[in-house]
Protein backbone atom coordinates (compact mmCIF):
# COMPACT_ATOMS: atom_id res chain seq x y z
CA UNK A 1 0.00 0.00 0.00
CA UNK A 2 3.10 2.21 0.57
CA UNK A 3 4.72 1.33 -2.64
CA UNK A 4 1.42 2.05 -4.44
CA UNK A 5 1.05 5.18 -2.54
CA UNK A 6 4.37 6.60 -3.08
CA UNK A 7 3.94 6.34 -7.27
CA UNK A 8 1.11 8.57 -7.31
CA UNK A 9 2.62 10.64 -5.07
CA UNK A 10 5.69 10.95 -7.50
CA UNK A 11 3.37 11.33 -10.51
CA UNK A 12 1.15 14.18 -8.87
CA UNK A 13 4.47 16.00 -7.41
CA UNK A 14 6.90 15.79 -10.66
CA UNK A 15 3.76 17.59 -12.94
CA UNK A 16 3.56 20.22 -10.31
CA UNK A 17 7.47 21.21 -9.55
CA UNK A 18 7.87 20.54 -13.19
CA UNK A 19 4.70 22.08 -14.72
CA UNK A 20 6.39 25.59 -12.89
CA UNK A 21 8.97 25.47 -14.80
CA UNK A 22 7.27 25.06 -17.97
CA UNK A 23 7.01 28.71 -18.87
CA UNK A 24 10.61 29.39 -17.81
CA UNK A 25 12.52 27.10 -19.33
CA UNK A 26 10.98 27.85 -22.43
CA UNK A 27 11.91 31.28 -22.59
CA UNK A 28 13.88 30.67 -25.39
CA UNK A 29 11.05 29.52 -27.73
CA UNK A 30 8.22 31.69 -26.23
CA UNK A 31 10.15 34.83 -26.95
CA UNK A 32 11.26 33.73 -30.51
CA UNK A 33 8.22 32.32 -32.35
CA UNK A 34 4.50 32.54 -31.58
CA UNK A 35 4.11 29.27 -29.85
CA UNK A 36 0.43 27.63 -28.72
CA UNK A 37 1.82 28.38 -25.04
CA UNK A 38 -0.30 25.36 -23.68
CA UNK A 39 2.11 23.29 -25.25
CA UNK A 40 4.70 23.82 -22.90
CA UNK A 41 2.29 22.89 -20.00
CA UNK A 42 1.50 19.62 -21.74
CA UNK A 43 5.21 18.75 -22.40
CA UNK A 44 5.36 18.54 -18.63
CA UNK A 45 2.21 16.62 -18.05
CA UNK A 46 3.16 14.22 -20.60
CA UNK A 47 6.48 13.72 -20.18
CA UNK A 48 5.98 12.94 -16.26
CA UNK A 49 2.71 10.56 -17.58
CA UNK A 50 5.29 8.32 -19.42
CA UNK A 51 7.93 8.51 -16.42
CA UNK A 52 4.69 7.27 -14.40
CA UNK A 53 3.95 4.56 -16.66
CA UNK A 54 7.27 3.08 -16.06
CA UNK A 55 7.11 3.23 -12.50
CA UNK A 56 3.80 1.50 -12.56
CA UNK A 57 5.43 -1.92 -13.38
CA UNK A 58 6.23 -1.74 -9.62
CA UNK A 59 2.74 -0.97 -9.19
CA UNK A 60 1.50 -4.44 -10.93
CA UNK A 61 4.65 -6.06 -9.28
CA UNK A 62 3.18 -5.37 -5.70
CA UNK A 63 -0.15 -6.38 -6.29
CA UNK A 64 1.26 -9.82 -8.39
CA UNK A 65 2.71 -10.31 -5.22
CA UNK A 66 0.58 -9.07 -2.19
CA UNK A 67 -2.96 -9.32 -3.96
CA UNK A 68 -5.72 -6.92 -3.40
CA UNK A 69 -8.93 -7.23 -0.99
CA UNK A 70 -10.95 -7.06 -3.76
CA UNK A 71 -10.53 -7.38 -7.31
CA UNK A 72 -13.49 -6.28 -8.72
CA UNK A 73 -12.93 -2.48 -8.07
CA UNK A 74 -9.88 -2.38 -10.35
CA UNK A 75 -12.21 -1.04 -13.12
CA UNK A 76 -13.02 2.24 -10.79
CA UNK A 77 -8.91 2.84 -11.57
CA UNK A 78 -9.44 4.30 -14.78
CA UNK A 79 -11.86 7.29 -13.79
CA UNK A 80 -9.64 7.68 -10.60
CA UNK A 81 -6.90 8.42 -12.83
CA UNK A 82 -8.36 10.60 -15.18
CA UNK A 83 -9.68 12.99 -12.60
CA UNK A 84 -6.13 12.54 -11.04
CA UNK A 85 -4.68 13.70 -13.39
CA UNK A 86 -6.50 16.26 -14.32
CA UNK A 87 -6.54 17.61 -10.90
CA UNK A 88 -2.60 18.13 -11.33
CA UNK A 89 -2.57 19.47 -14.36
CA UNK A 90 -4.80 22.64 -13.26
CA UNK A 91 -2.82 22.96 -10.39
CA UNK A 92 0.45 22.62 -12.58
CA UNK A 93 -1.17 25.08 -15.15
CA UNK A 94 -1.72 27.72 -12.26
CA UNK A 95 1.37 27.46 -10.60
CA UNK A 96 3.08 27.44 -13.99
CA UNK A 97 1.41 30.81 -15.06
CA UNK A 98 2.25 32.23 -11.46
CA UNK A 99 5.84 31.34 -11.89
CA UNK A 100 6.73 32.48 -14.93
CA UNK A 101 5.92 36.30 -12.25
CA UNK A 102 7.26 35.01 -9.37
CA UNK A 103 10.45 33.68 -9.65
CA UNK A 104 10.10 32.46 -5.58
CA UNK A 105 6.70 30.30 -6.28
CA UNK A 106 8.25 26.97 -7.32
CA UNK A 107 10.29 26.66 -4.02
CA UNK A 108 7.72 27.84 -2.15
CA UNK A 109 5.23 25.15 -4.11
CA UNK A 110 8.09 22.77 -3.58
CA UNK A 111 8.07 22.55 0.07
CA UNK A 112 4.80 23.04 0.64
CA UNK A 113 4.20 19.77 -1.35
CA UNK A 114 6.95 18.39 1.09
CA UNK A 115 4.56 19.32 4.10
CA UNK A 116 1.45 17.87 2.01
CA UNK A 117 3.61 14.91 2.10
CA UNK A 118 3.96 14.40 5.77
CA UNK A 119 0.35 14.60 6.27
CA UNK A 120 -1.05 12.96 3.65
CA UNK A 121 -2.03 8.93 4.40
CA UNK A 122 1.26 7.60 2.12
CA UNK A 123 3.81 6.57 4.91
CA UNK A 124 1.37 5.57 7.58
CA UNK A 125 -2.47 4.14 7.51
CA UNK A 126 -5.45 6.60 7.95
CA UNK A 127 -6.78 4.64 10.75
CA UNK A 128 -3.26 5.23 13.08
CA UNK A 129 -4.42 8.97 13.14
CA UNK A 130 -7.20 7.99 15.75
CA UNK A 131 -8.93 11.23 17.43
CA UNK A 132 -7.17 13.46 14.29
CA UNK A 133 -8.94 12.17 11.63
CA UNK A 134 -9.67 15.45 10.23
CA UNK A 135 -5.96 16.37 9.26
CA UNK A 136 -7.20 13.50 6.44
CA UNK A 137 -10.82 14.53 5.92
CA UNK A 138 -9.58 17.82 5.39
CA UNK A 139 -6.43 16.86 2.97
CA UNK A 140 -7.59 17.33 -0.64
CA UNK A 141 -4.21 15.57 -1.44
CA UNK A 142 -5.34 12.47 0.63
CA UNK A 143 -9.15 12.23 -1.67
CA UNK A 144 -7.22 12.22 -4.96
CA UNK A 145 -4.59 9.55 -3.58
CA UNK A 146 -7.72 7.82 -2.66
CA UNK A 147 -9.32 7.86 -6.32
CA UNK A 148 -5.90 5.95 -7.57
CA UNK A 149 -4.69 3.87 -4.38
CA UNK A 150 -8.36 2.97 -3.62
CA UNK A 151 -9.53 1.34 -6.48
CA UNK A 152 -6.36 -1.08 -6.50
CA UNK A 153 -6.26 -2.14 -3.04
CA UNK A 154 -9.84 -3.17 -3.10
CA UNK A 155 -11.59 -0.02 -1.14
CA UNK A 156 -13.81 1.71 -3.53
CA UNK A 157 -13.29 5.33 -2.98
CA UNK A 158 -16.28 6.64 -1.18
CA UNK A 159 -18.55 9.32 -2.72
CA UNK A 160 -17.54 12.10 -0.47
CA UNK A 161 -14.25 11.70 -2.36
CA UNK A 162 -15.72 11.26 -5.95
CA UNK A 163 -17.50 14.35 -5.00
CA UNK A 164 -14.26 16.45 -4.05
CA UNK A 165 -12.27 14.95 -6.59
CA UNK A 166 -15.06 16.22 -9.64
CA UNK A 167 -15.31 19.31 -7.65
CA UNK A 168 -11.44 20.22 -7.64
CA UNK A 169 -11.28 18.97 -11.31
CA UNK A 170 -13.91 21.60 -12.54
CA UNK A 171 -13.12 24.31 -9.76
CA UNK A 172 -9.81 24.28 -10.48
CA UNK A 173 -9.82 24.11 -14.27
CA UNK A 174 -12.28 27.03 -14.13
CA UNK A 175 -9.82 29.05 -12.48
CA UNK A 176 -7.12 27.99 -14.65
CA UNK A 177 -8.57 28.84 -17.50
CA UNK A 178 -9.53 32.21 -15.78
CA UNK A 179 -6.33 32.69 -15.01
CA UNK A 180 -4.74 31.49 -18.39
CA UNK A 181 -7.58 33.65 -20.37
CA UNK A 182 -6.38 36.66 -18.63
CA UNK A 183 -2.33 36.34 -18.29
CA UNK A 184 -1.45 34.28 -21.43
CA UNK A 185 -0.77 36.95 -23.59
CA UNK A 186 1.99 38.43 -20.76
CA UNK A 187 4.10 35.50 -20.36
CA UNK A 188 6.42 36.66 -23.06
CA UNK A 189 6.77 39.64 -21.22
CA UNK A 190 7.72 38.13 -17.92
CA UNK A 191 10.11 35.18 -19.17
CA UNK B 1 -3.88 39.58 -49.98
CA UNK B 2 -0.84 39.43 -47.32
CA UNK B 3 -1.60 43.19 -44.81
CA UNK B 4 -0.14 43.98 -41.51
CA UNK B 5 -1.86 46.95 -39.57
CA UNK B 6 -0.99 48.52 -36.99
CA UNK B 7 -3.29 50.83 -35.19
CA UNK B 8 -2.24 52.91 -31.95
CA UNK B 9 0.42 49.94 -30.92
CA UNK B 10 2.12 50.82 -27.31
CA UNK B 11 4.22 48.22 -25.93
CA UNK B 12 5.34 48.79 -21.86
CA UNK B 13 8.17 46.14 -21.06
CA UNK B 14 8.39 45.42 -17.66
CA UNK B 15 12.06 45.31 -16.32
CA UNK B 16 12.29 43.09 -13.17
CA UNK B 17 14.52 43.84 -10.03
CA UNK B 18 15.38 41.06 -8.16
CA UNK B 19 12.74 41.79 -5.46
CA UNK B 20 9.95 42.18 -8.39
CA UNK B 21 10.30 38.96 -9.09
CA UNK B 22 9.60 37.54 -5.55
CA UNK B 23 6.11 36.43 -4.46
CA UNK B 24 7.33 36.66 -0.69
CA UNK B 25 8.30 40.58 -1.16
CA UNK B 26 5.17 41.31 -2.85
CA UNK B 27 2.81 39.58 -0.25
CA UNK B 28 4.29 41.58 2.56
CA UNK B 29 4.29 44.86 0.81
CA UNK B 30 0.70 44.33 0.55
CA UNK B 31 0.43 44.49 4.26
CA UNK B 32 2.06 48.09 4.54
CA UNK B 33 1.01 49.40 1.78
CA UNK B 34 0.67 53.17 2.20
CA UNK B 35 2.65 53.65 5.27
CA UNK B 36 5.64 53.98 3.56
CA UNK B 37 5.02 56.96 0.67
CA UNK B 38 6.58 55.62 -2.32
CA UNK B 39 7.64 51.98 -2.23
CA UNK B 40 9.45 50.63 -4.77
CA UNK B 41 8.29 47.35 -5.52
CA UNK B 42 11.00 46.51 -8.12
CA UNK B 43 8.96 46.56 -11.45
CA UNK B 44 10.70 48.80 -13.86
CA UNK B 45 7.93 49.85 -17.23
CA UNK B 46 10.18 51.12 -19.84
CA UNK B 47 8.19 51.90 -22.73
CA UNK B 48 9.58 49.71 -25.85
CA UNK B 49 7.16 51.40 -28.94
CA UNK B 50 5.32 54.33 -28.08
CA UNK B 51 1.99 54.62 -30.53
CA UNK B 52 2.94 52.99 -33.38
CA UNK B 53 0.31 53.39 -36.28
CA UNK B 54 1.53 51.83 -39.87
CA UNK B 55 0.23 49.62 -42.73
CA UNK B 56 2.31 47.06 -44.78
CA UNK B 57 0.85 46.19 -47.55
CA UNK B 58 2.07 43.49 -50.59
CA UNK B 59 5.25 44.09 -52.29
CA UNK B 60 6.72 46.48 -49.53
CA UNK B 61 10.27 45.31 -48.54
CA UNK B 62 10.54 47.37 -45.47
CA UNK B 63 14.35 48.01 -43.93
CA UNK B 64 14.06 48.85 -39.84
CA UNK B 65 16.65 51.58 -39.04
CA UNK B 66 17.13 53.06 -35.82
CA UNK B 67 20.04 53.51 -33.23
CA UNK B 68 19.67 50.24 -30.73
CA UNK B 69 17.79 50.66 -27.86
CA UNK B 70 15.03 52.25 -31.07
CA UNK B 71 12.57 49.31 -30.62
CA UNK B 72 13.46 47.67 -33.58
CA UNK B 73 13.72 43.72 -32.03
CA UNK B 74 10.25 44.85 -30.29
CA UNK B 75 8.56 46.00 -33.47
CA UNK B 76 9.93 42.81 -35.32
CA UNK B 77 8.56 40.92 -32.00
CA UNK B 78 5.12 42.62 -32.25
CA UNK B 79 4.91 42.12 -35.79
CA UNK B 80 5.49 38.07 -35.02
CA UNK B 81 2.51 38.14 -32.84
CA UNK B 82 4.73 37.20 -30.02
CA UNK B 83 4.59 40.28 -27.57
CA UNK B 84 1.37 41.16 -27.91
CA UNK B 85 0.38 44.94 -27.88
CA UNK B 86 -0.51 46.54 -24.22
CA UNK B 87 -2.57 48.98 -25.87
CA UNK B 88 -3.59 49.41 -29.65
CA UNK B 89 -4.76 46.61 -31.78
CA UNK B 90 -2.67 44.73 -34.50
CA UNK B 91 -4.44 42.98 -37.60
CA UNK B 92 -2.67 41.03 -39.95
CA UNK B 93 -3.13 38.22 -42.78
CA UNK B 94 -1.13 35.92 -43.96
CA UNK B 95 1.56 33.47 -42.94
CA UNK B 96 3.78 35.37 -40.93
CA UNK B 97 7.45 33.60 -40.36
CA UNK B 98 10.21 35.44 -38.11
CA UNK B 99 13.78 34.16 -38.45
CA UNK B 100 15.13 36.32 -35.32
CA UNK B 101 16.96 33.02 -34.15
CA UNK B 102 17.60 30.29 -36.85
CA UNK B 103 19.08 27.84 -34.40
CA UNK B 104 16.38 27.94 -32.05
CA UNK B 105 14.32 24.38 -31.38
CA UNK B 106 17.73 22.53 -32.61
CA UNK B 107 18.18 19.18 -30.12
CA UNK B 108 22.09 18.36 -30.03
CA UNK B 109 21.35 14.49 -29.51
CA UNK B 110 19.26 14.19 -32.42
CA UNK B 111 20.44 13.70 -35.98
CA UNK B 112 20.66 16.50 -38.79
CA UNK B 113 17.79 15.02 -39.89
CA UNK B 114 15.36 14.60 -37.26
CA UNK B 115 16.41 18.08 -36.42
CA UNK B 116 15.84 19.47 -40.01
CA UNK B 117 12.27 18.54 -38.90
CA UNK B 118 11.99 19.91 -35.79
CA UNK B 119 13.56 23.13 -36.77
CA UNK B 120 10.33 22.76 -39.66
CA UNK B 121 7.50 22.30 -37.13
CA UNK B 122 8.57 25.01 -35.29
CA UNK B 123 8.44 27.01 -38.05
CA UNK B 124 5.12 25.87 -39.29
CA UNK B 125 5.62 23.68 -41.76
CA UNK B 126 3.42 20.76 -41.68
CA UNK B 127 4.47 17.00 -41.90
CA UNK B 128 4.16 16.38 -45.53
CA UNK B 129 5.48 19.97 -46.49
CA UNK B 130 8.65 18.64 -44.70
CA UNK B 131 8.52 15.72 -46.73
CA UNK B 132 8.57 17.27 -49.86
CA UNK B 133 11.51 19.41 -48.91
CA UNK B 134 13.32 17.56 -46.80
CA UNK B 135 15.86 16.00 -49.77
CA UNK B 136 16.16 20.00 -51.11
CA UNK B 137 17.51 21.13 -47.59
CA UNK B 138 19.20 18.34 -47.41
CA UNK B 139 21.32 18.86 -50.39
CA UNK B 140 21.72 22.39 -49.80
CA UNK B 141 23.54 21.82 -46.88
CA UNK B 142 26.12 19.81 -48.41
CA UNK B 143 26.88 17.71 -45.49
CA UNK B 144 26.06 14.39 -46.90
CA UNK B 145 26.57 11.44 -44.41
CA UNK B 146 27.03 13.72 -41.61
CA UNK B 147 23.14 14.03 -41.12
CA UNK B 148 23.08 11.09 -39.64
CA UNK B 149 24.79 11.57 -37.05
CA UNK B 150 24.05 13.81 -34.08
CA UNK B 151 23.51 17.26 -33.77
CA UNK B 152 26.43 17.16 -31.06
CA UNK B 153 29.10 16.58 -33.49
CA UNK B 154 29.03 19.10 -35.74
CA UNK B 155 31.36 22.40 -35.52
CA UNK B 156 29.29 25.69 -35.50
CA UNK B 157 29.49 26.33 -39.43
CA UNK B 158 28.04 23.16 -39.84
CA UNK B 159 25.63 24.14 -37.69
CA UNK B 160 24.15 26.92 -39.21
CA UNK B 161 24.67 25.56 -42.45
CA UNK B 162 21.93 22.97 -40.99
CA UNK B 163 20.00 26.02 -39.29
CA UNK B 164 19.90 28.17 -42.79
CA UNK B 165 18.97 25.72 -45.38
CA UNK B 166 15.96 24.55 -43.44
CA UNK B 167 14.90 27.74 -41.61
CA UNK B 168 15.37 29.49 -45.55
CA UNK B 169 12.97 26.76 -46.96
CA UNK B 170 9.93 28.29 -45.80
CA UNK B 171 7.08 29.65 -47.52
CA UNK B 172 6.22 33.01 -45.51
CA UNK B 173 3.75 35.74 -46.97
CA UNK B 174 5.23 37.69 -44.11
CA UNK B 175 8.82 37.39 -43.31
CA UNK B 176 10.71 39.12 -40.60
CA UNK B 177 14.16 39.00 -39.96
CA UNK B 178 16.79 40.57 -37.65
CA UNK B 179 20.09 40.76 -38.82
CA UNK B 180 20.98 39.05 -42.35
CA UNK B 181 22.22 35.46 -41.52
CA UNK B 182 25.54 35.28 -42.71
CA UNK B 183 27.00 31.83 -42.68
CA UNK B 184 30.07 29.74 -43.22
CA UNK B 185 32.80 29.91 -45.37
CA UNK B 186 32.81 31.82 -48.67
CA UNK B 187 31.67 29.76 -51.31
CA UNK B 188 28.75 28.53 -49.21
CA UNK B 189 28.27 32.54 -48.63
CA UNK B 190 27.83 32.96 -52.10
CA UNK B 191 25.22 30.33 -52.15
CA UNK B 192 23.17 31.18 -49.07
CA UNK B 193 23.33 35.20 -50.28
CA UNK B 194 20.88 33.51 -53.77
CA UNK B 195 18.95 31.40 -51.36
CA UNK B 196 18.23 34.43 -48.93
CA UNK B 197 17.10 36.81 -52.17
CA UNK B 198 14.87 33.55 -53.60
CA UNK B 199 13.41 33.36 -50.07
CA UNK B 200 12.51 36.80 -49.85
CA UNK B 201 11.09 37.09 -53.31
CA UNK B 202 8.61 34.26 -52.38
CA UNK B 203 7.45 36.81 -49.76
CA UNK B 204 5.01 38.78 -50.18
CA UNK B 205 6.25 41.16 -47.14
CA UNK B 206 9.48 41.30 -45.74
CA UNK B 207 10.84 43.32 -42.59
CA UNK B 208 14.06 43.39 -42.06
CA UNK B 209 16.19 45.13 -39.58
CA UNK B 210 19.89 46.04 -39.73
CA UNK B 211 22.34 48.03 -39.24
CA UNK B 212 24.53 47.38 -42.41
CA UNK B 213 23.97 50.13 -45.22
CA UNK B 214 24.66 47.79 -48.31
CA UNK B 215 21.92 45.14 -46.74
CA UNK B 216 19.32 47.37 -47.11
CA UNK B 217 19.86 49.29 -50.10
CA UNK B 218 20.23 46.25 -51.86
CA UNK B 219 17.07 44.45 -50.19
CA UNK B 220 14.40 46.99 -49.43
CA UNK B 221 12.46 49.51 -51.03
CA UNK B 222 10.77 51.08 -47.88
CA UNK B 223 12.53 52.29 -44.79
CA UNK B 224 11.08 52.74 -41.38
CA UNK B 225 13.28 54.75 -39.32
CA UNK B 226 12.51 54.37 -35.35
CA UNK B 227 13.52 56.29 -32.90
CA UNK B 228 13.21 55.80 -28.91
CA UNK B 229 10.03 53.78 -29.43
CA UNK B 230 8.83 55.83 -32.06
CA UNK B 231 8.38 56.05 -35.80
CA UNK B 232 10.45 59.00 -37.26
CA UNK B 233 9.91 59.01 -40.48
CA UNK B 234 8.30 55.93 -42.88
CA UNK B 235 8.97 56.34 -46.95
CA UNK B 236 10.86 55.64 -49.89
CA UNK B 237 14.36 53.91 -48.62
CA UNK B 238 16.24 56.48 -50.11
CA UNK B 239 14.96 59.39 -49.23
CA UNK B 240 14.11 58.39 -45.44
CA UNK B 241 18.22 56.31 -45.56
CA UNK B 242 19.13 59.81 -46.98
CA UNK B 243 18.25 61.51 -44.14
CA UNK B 244 19.18 59.01 -41.23
CA UNK B 245 22.73 58.91 -42.46
CA UNK B 246 22.96 62.32 -42.18
CA UNK B 247 21.18 62.66 -38.77
CA UNK B 248 23.40 60.12 -37.78
CA UNK B 249 26.43 61.82 -39.06
CA UNK B 250 25.61 65.58 -37.49
CA UNK B 251 25.46 63.58 -34.13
Amino acid sequence: MMGIGLVFWGLLTSIINESCMAYINSAGYIRQTATPKLLFMLQAGWRNFLIFLHNFLIVILLLAVFGSKDWSTVSLFFPGLVLFILNALWIGQVAGIISARFRDLPQIISAMLQMAFYVTPILFQPGMLKDHRWIIDYNPFAHLLELVRGPLVGAAPDTLTWTVGIVMAVAGWLLALALTERYLKRIPYWV
Amino acid sequence: MSVIRLHNVCVDLPVFELSGRSLKMHLARLGRRGRIGKDNDGVVIVRALDDLTLTLQEGDRVGLIGRNGAGKSTLLRVLAGIYAPTAGQIYSRGRIVPLLDIALGMDELSTGRQNLRLRGLLLGMSNAEIRRKIEEIAAFTELGDHLDLPLRTYSSGMRLRLAFAVSTAVDADILLLDEVIGVGDASFMKKAEGRMLDLQSRAKIVVLASHSDTVIHQMCNKALWMDRGRIREFGPMDEVAARYAAAQSAG
